[in-house]
């Protein structure tokens, strides 16, 4: 019951909260919405202590059972807390923390995201085939908006910036508005669902 | 023959696209920029029409997979705000976004000779997303724990008395987004609530997400994508690095499309034969 049901109820008790400070006239007027937000921030730090606690505790076994892989995690956990534990010293300001910061990861994450670039020329190359109709057209429109996009597309034909202006103006924002709408009406009804207590999977379950 | 065609092996595709990407950065072709009516003209006329001495708020909410294309997009714009005599307040949602808008902007400010604390402030990033941005619309010195990026007290920092709350005394919010949170954020607690105008900086691949929103007029320009940061440098006439990189997304894409259509030939004659 305690791990089934208490959850629900917080949640429960918790969206009525947000609700009632969010949409009432008491609620605005007790300013109820900065007290949740406080709230909030402190669930939230307290979530990143449980999953760097987490974090240690399953490494930490793959490193005492020399799992394969285990000096992955060695590096991991000498990342996670040794540069915790230089933040502490040095302050995140600090001329070493800044050095280490700016010279690995900045640099490590901006090439692992131009990466990418060469794995969608690939899987162009091997997706974009003219099977159907359908692929007909989006291979064309895909053309257009990529060429239209860099100066070259100027330099070809000094319509296909125009054109490519138009197909995202006109048809995608059609489409995008279509997908809006259907998200924000399946999150509400989601949310709905997690309010009353009838959708557990946020909790590790299955749905009602 | 044409089945080959089909069956190009990666390492060629990825050595022929490098060879297409960086060829330009040694060699740059210098082919010509045009200008974006719709959203980047939209943007600049909005920035040219505000008073100097006008608080503009910049939020770089993005981390450095994002920063080729938003940090030239930031330095342009940060350019033409220091131009102007636009006093900015930097404050990020994103835990890296603070400390790579610091390193856009201060080198910029140094050689136009503007003042920390004066002419422009960084307030860092501060936890909490959401939570924190709507603590910013009540009060921005207790959202900031009354420090800013390098720990600076903001009593100390003269530009500050001048923004004790993220309302109307803020002349435009500028958000550099490339995901959540971002500009939805500010538009949902501070733009439409008070009526501020917002602007954008936009990675391409979310341009077309956004561009319903920029025609219901919710946003009053955007800078879509390094494409978008070419324009605005040739807007305020200081070509940078998105002028320079704009030879090589250009070739970039042709050698995708170059690919594209290989592959389709070599797919429409082997399935005639």
């Amino acid at each position: 019951m305690v791990r089934k049901d208490l959850p629900r109820v917080i949640t429960t008790i918790s969206a009525l909260i947000v609700v009632f400070s969010a949409f009432t006239f008491i609620g605005n007027q007790m300013k109820l919405t900065a007290t949740v937000d406080k709230w909030l921030q402190v669930s939230e730090a307290t979530a990143f202590l449980i999953g760097a606690v987490n974090l240690t505790r399953i490494h930490g076994q793959n490193i005492q059972r020399q799992r394969s892989g285990y000096f992955n995690s060695i590096m991991l956990l000498i990342c996670l807390w040794g540069f915790f534990a230089l933040g502490l010293v040095n302050t995140s300001n600090g001329t070493i923390y800044r050095w280490i910061y700016d010279a690995t990861l900045v640099h490590m994450e901006a090439t692992m995201f131009s990466v990418i670039c060469f794995y969608i020329a690939s899987s162009a190359y091997r997706a974009f085939r003219i099977r159907t109709r359908e692929a007909t057209v989006l291979l064309v429109v895909a053309t257009i908006v990529m060429l239209g996009n860099v100066p070259i597309g100027d330099v070809l034909w000094a319509q296909l910036p125009t054109i490519k202006d138009w197909i995202l103006r006109v048809p995608n924002s059609a489409a995008m508005r279509g997908i809006t709408i259907g998200i924000q009406i399946g999150g509400f009804a989601t949310a709905l669902r997690i309010l009353l207590g009838l959708e557990r999977a946020h909790m590790g379950g299955a749905g009602a | 023959m044409w089945e080959k065609l089909q069956t190009i092996d990666q390492r060629w595709i990825y050595a022929l696209l490098a060879i297409s990407v960086i060829a330009p950065l040694f060699s740059p072709i210098g082919m010509p920029i045009s200008i974006n009516p719709d959203l980047t003209q939209k943007f600049y006329e909005f920035m040219e029409s505000l008073p100097a001495g006008s608080i503009v708020w910049i939020g770089p909410d993005y981390s450095p997979g994002a920063s080729a294309e938003l940090d030239p997009q930031l330095a342009a714009n940060f350019r033409h705000c220091m131009m102007k005599g636009l006093k900015v307040v930097i404050f990020s949602m994103w835990e890296q976004g603070a400390a790579l808008a610091r390193n856009v902007v201060d080198p910029i400010a140094k050689e136009m000779g503007k003042k920390y604390g004066e002419d422009y402030v960084n307030l860092g990033y501060k936890p909490g997303s959401a939570v924190a941005l709507r603590a910013m619309v009540n009060d921005v010195w207790a959202a900031s724990a009354g420090v800013d990026i390098n720990g600076m007290k903001l009593g100390d920092l003269p530009l500050m008395a001048q923004v004790k709350k993220l309302d109307k005394s803020v002349a435009v919010c500028i958000d550099y987004s490339s995901g959540n949170p971002g500009d939805g954020d500010y538009r949902q607690y501070v733009t439409n609530p008070q009526g501020i105008a917002l602007l954008t900086g936009q990675v391409a691949v979310q341009v077309p997400s956004r561009l319903p929103i920029m025609r219901s007029g919710e946003m009053k320009g955007l800078i879509p994508g390094l494409r978008g940061a070419a324009e605005y440098e040739k807007l305020i006439k200081k070509p940078g690095v998105a002028t320079q990189l704009m030879d090589a997304q250009s070739l970039g894409h042709v050698m995708i499309i170059v690919f594209m259509v290989l592959g389709n030939i070599g797919y429409v004659a082997s399935r005639k034969k």
